[in-house]
């Protein structure tokens, strides 16, 4: 679940680690030690979802910048649609239940 | 930026990641130690390490350094690294056997136990979408709804028996009356059967067809 919100949140920009990080951290109950997104994001370049690149930046030391690949954003699109189908369904039984 | 007293904490925490990473391979080892580094640096920058709470907060919401390398022993096996040509890792159905346990012994806990078993029913992959339906809709509500259907209120039924109690010393007799209601006892019967073996043979049928499949269908 976590990996597809690091993809989804890659989907809009490239992010450094911290920004992104920090982003996660900022949906409620997301993430509870956020140095466990760094392996996290080492296994999606493994795997060749996310790829990284050094940017200059103008306060501090250049920044490894992360980036969805092509095959990042197919399996961001996939999960998207079954993600969306999952819901509708809970979301028909959950109404059913009502009183 | 950082004062003296900030440094000595950062260190230390390094220190300690690199030590529990110590059975991660080298390479990736150093790329875990560079990427907590680039964090803290980062924060340094954006002046979320100002002082020294800040620092330590910073360092608490990081989190334990054996937490992190558990993360990523976790994420695949820690062959080294250029292995990404390897066949993806394949678990076993184990989330189709516990959706399959919550169905049907889960179910015991009421409500709640067999909605979690439908939500990892959904979330399989295992499954397709009929197949998903039938053990949904097939009893809503598992074996387990019999427990439920147990305390409703069923027929009972008082009086109807005759006493002697008139002022002659005749016998009153009161009328049976009836309260709830009730269903034919074969019917009954049927039913309750039915709401506990029909659950038990989809889930069956669900684990059979599980157990031989890809992880993505």
């Amino acid at each position: 679940m976590l990996e597809y919100c690091v993809l989804s949140l890659l989907a809009g920009d490239r992010l450094y680690g911290f920004d992104l990080v920090r982003r996660l951290a900022d949906v409620d109950g997301l993430v509870t030690s956020e140095g466990t997104i760094y392996p996290l994001l080492s296994r999606l370049r493994r795997e060749g979802r996310v790829t990284t690149t050094w940017v200059e930046s103008e306060a501090g030391p250049p920044r490894r910048y992360y980036s969805l690949t092509p095959a990042g954003r197919d399996a961001l699109r996939a999960f998207v649609t079954e993600w969306r189908r999952f819901r509708d369904a809970v979301d028909h039984l959950l109404s059913e239940e009502k009183p | 930026m950082t004062t003296g007293a900030v440094d000595p904490l950062v260190t230390d925490y390094l220190a300690r990641l690199a030590a529990a990473a110590a059975e991660l391979p080298p390479d990736r080892r150093a790329e875990l130690l560079a990427e907590i580094g680039e964090h803290i640096d980062a924060a340094r920058v954006a002046g979320a390490a100002g002082d020294e709470a800040a620092v330590r907060t910073l360092l608490d919401r990081l989190g334990e350094p054996a937490e992190i390398v558990a993360a990523a022993t976790e994420d695949g096996p820690a062959g080294p690294a250029g292995s990404a040509a390897a066949p993806p890792h394949r678990p076993g159905p184990r989330l189709e056997l516990a959706a399959v346990l919550m169905l049907t012994i889960g179910s015991l806990i009421p409500v709640l136990g067999w909605l979690v078993g439908v939500l990892l029913l959904w979330s399989s992959r295992r499954w397709r979408r009929g197949e998903k339906l039938l053990g949904t809709l097939v009893v809503p509500g598992g074996p387990g709804l019999l427990l439920l259907l147990a305390g409703l209120p069923t027929q009972s039924c008082g009086g109807g028996s005759g006493s002697p109690g008139g002022p002659d010393g005749s016998i009153v007799t009161t009328p049976e009356t009836c309260t709830g209601f009730s269903l034919p006892p074969a019917i009954g019967v049927a039913l309750a059967v039915f709401i506990f073996v029909a659950p038990l043979i989809v889930a069956a049928v669900l684990w059979s067809r599980a157990r031989d499949r890809p992880n993505w269908q």
